[in-house]
């Protein structure tokens, strides 16, 4: 007769916590299940009781496609026991209480993954000037400039962002500068350009946000997209930009000054582009929509692409209110593949009128107490994911690549980090299951909320009574304490 | 060139898929009914239904548990399903939507000439006795 598997005769495994739970933290986890050598326990940390990082609050909510990625992840969720959630735990940052500092995470499991993503925005220190030219002490910048991180947060309806807008001006368009040649400034400008069209209803975009941003916009949106280099150096995805094309007749103009294309096409940018099918196809598109011709009765809505401006100062009122942006005109340099703006000497500055300014710039991870060491040049060092110099310590996702791709490019990714660690960790570790991890956050006075507590937001936030239309998939929970009460069940 | 297929009206269809992601690459020879009329018409439900019929490669890798992601769930908004078809085959099925072109301008390892997205190509006779490539991954 067989005797029962005694305890010290199981195999041990390895633990595993993953920092964060959007793509990259679930396509490490599911990689790590399957893989021939899987740990005992995944436990997935998130800062906010609910999960999806970015796929929540980052995609735009017109991109509803996108954010069904969400399925697959609650499919992964479901079909491993050995995977749990704990909401509501902030890592990393010793100042928030209740915070579970990276020391505590890495004594307890065998492995740390970090799936954490860019927690901070690049900058852009400039001067306000006043009326008269001269710098104008106050707010710097002024209050109507904004993070794409807090606009996009805000129309996501990420609890607890809510940006100071401006006023709705009386009578005419809104005029918004959004800086930066990214897909996330034609995620802000397109829900702009819906605002005022009414066409964010079907969206899960919150209602306050939806109303807030419809009033300003009542009057029409011009939107201004300002790239520092040249056409050539944007980084649009082609997807994005055709789908802001093609929804443009008769709802708003799209342009691109010509001669601001023919002075980014210096011979540099030219061989950049010659022969890279993905870059030919895009020159082209940018080449379409700066040869159509201007709509006529004109729209109330525009978008413009400028390119070769580089900001140089905010433009404010005497209340230091802001009503434009300074830009210097540029000049590309160097060889193709890496080359550099200047200012244009011989150019005279451009200064573009704005009620709105929105900084979108890319994103940057900073580094998690413990870990300083580790993170160099706005990025930690690491090999196929493990971080260099450090036991046990990984990476999936932005906080690993930088903050590029699309949702699917963290598949890879993940597998990458997900064979790194089954290298080192495949069939040693301590084991430790859920109960072992519930019972060690008690421990430490952690009040997480789990799985469970999601699902009751989840089914909260898909209430018709609560939504304002059949087709809106779900009115989401804004207030940060009342997002905490459901998902503690105490609502 | 190969000689054109016997006209037969074929109510499935033999297909391969090659994945390149392990080593030594592995063959996964499939039986695959093609699509009737009917089945198409019920194309909007659950495509991890059972009974569900493949209405293209992507479908057909994930009811046979092959190896092909699907981040976007066939609504080309990623790469992540990317095959690398015969060539002769590529030209047959014609020019694709620019939609798909702009998402194959992200994907690792594409080869002009060959690449499509598996949730763009249907399941239809023209596949019959092929072998479709999953490419390696980029790591």
């Amino acid at each position: 007769m067989l005797a029962p598997l005694l305890p010290q005769c199981r195999p041990r495994l390895y633990s595993t916590a993953i920092v964060g739970s959007g793509p990259s933290a679930f396509y490490l986890a599911k990689s790590l299940l399957l893989s021939p050598s899987p740990p005992s326990s995944v436990s997935l940390f998130d800062a906010s009781p609910a999960p999806f990082g970015l796929i929540r609050d980052g995609v735009a909510p017109d991109h509803q496609d996108v954010k069904n990625a969400a399925n697959d992840y609650t499919r992964i969720f479901a079909a491993h026991p050995q995977l749990s959630f704990y909401g509501n735990v902030p890592v990393g940052t010793a100042s928030s209480p209740g915070a579970l500092p990276l020391s505590e995470l890495r004594e307890f499991f065998d492995v740390v993954a970090l799936a954490s993503g860019c927690q901070a925005d690049r900058s852009l220190p400039l001067p306000v000037l006043g009326p008269a030219g001269a710098p104008l002490p106050g707010a710097n910048p002024p209050a109507q400039v904004l993070t794409s991180r807090e606009l996009v947060g805000f129309y996501n309806g990420r609890a607890g962002a809510s940006p100071a807008l401006p006023a709705a001006p009386g009578g005419r368009p809104l005029r918004a500068v959004v800086i930066g040649a990214g897909n996330v400034s034609l995620d802000a400008s397109r829900v702009l350009l819906k605002a005022h069209l009414g066409q964010l209803g079907a969206t899960d975009a919150p209602s306050g946000a939806v109303e807030k941003l419809a009033a300003i916009a009542e009057g029409g949106v011009e939107v201004a997209v300002v790239a520092r280099r040249g056409v050539g150096q944007v980084k649009f995805g082609i997807k994005e930009l055709r789908e802001i094309f093609k929804a443009s007749p008769g709802s708003y103009a799209f342009s691109l000054p010509p001669e601001e294309l023919e002075r980014s096409m210096n011979a540099a940018t030219l061989a950049e582009i010659e022969g890279v099918r993905p870059k030919e196809r895009l020159q082209k598109l940018l080449r379409t929509i700066s040869s159509s011709p201007p709509p006529t009765p004109p729209p109330a809505s525009s978008l413009s692409v400028r390119t070769l401006l580089s900001p140089a100062a905010y433009l404010a009122d005497a209340r230091g209110a802001l009503r434009g942006v300074r830009f210097r005109p540029q000049v590309l340099s160097g060889p193709a593949g890496s080359q550099a703006c200047a200012d244009d000497p011989a150019a005279a500055p451009v200064d573009v009128a704005c009620d709105l300014a929105v900084l979108s710039l890319g994103y940057v991870s900073t580094p998690l107490r413990g870990l300083e060491r580790r993170h160099k040049g706005g990025r930690y060092e690491h090999e196929a994911g493990k971080v260099k110099g450090e036991e046990g310590v990984y990476l999936a996702g932005w906080v690993k690549r930088g903050a590029e791709g699309i949702v699917g490019t963290n598949i890879a990714c993940a597998k990458e980090t997900a064979r790194s660690i089954v290298e080192d960790f495949g069939g040693k570790g301590g084991g430790a299951g859920e109960a072992e991890v519930r019972e060690w956050l008690g421990g430490l006075g952690v009040e997480f909320t789990d799985w469970g507590g999601w699902e009751r937001v989840d089914e909260v936030e898909r209430d018709p009574a609560r939504k304002r239309c059949e087709e809106q998939p779900r009115e989401k929970v804004v207030d940060e304490r009342e997002l905490l009460e459901i998902a503690r069940g105490a609502a | 060139s190969r000689p054109a297929p016997p006209r037969r009206r074929l109510s499935t269809v033999s297909i391969t898929f090659l994945d390149e992601n392990v080593s030594p690459a592995e063959s996964f020879p499939l039986a695959a009914k093609i699509p009737t009329p009917a089945d198409l018409a019920q194309a909007t439900i659950d495509p991890t239904d059972p009974s569900h019929v493949p209405l293209n490669l992507l479908e057909l890798a994930h009811q046979n548990s092959i190896e092909l992601e699907g981040a976007c769930g066939g609504e080309l908004a990623c790469s992540t399903c990317h095959c690398l078809l015969p060539e002769d085959l590529f030209e047959e099925l014609g020019e694709m939507e620019e939609e798909e072109e702009d998402m194959l301008d992200l994907a690792y390892g594409r080869v002009e000439g060959r690449s499509r997205l598996g949730c763009q190509v249907k399941i239809d006779g023209r596949l019959d006795g092929r072998t479709f490539v999953i490419p390696e991954d980029p790591y």
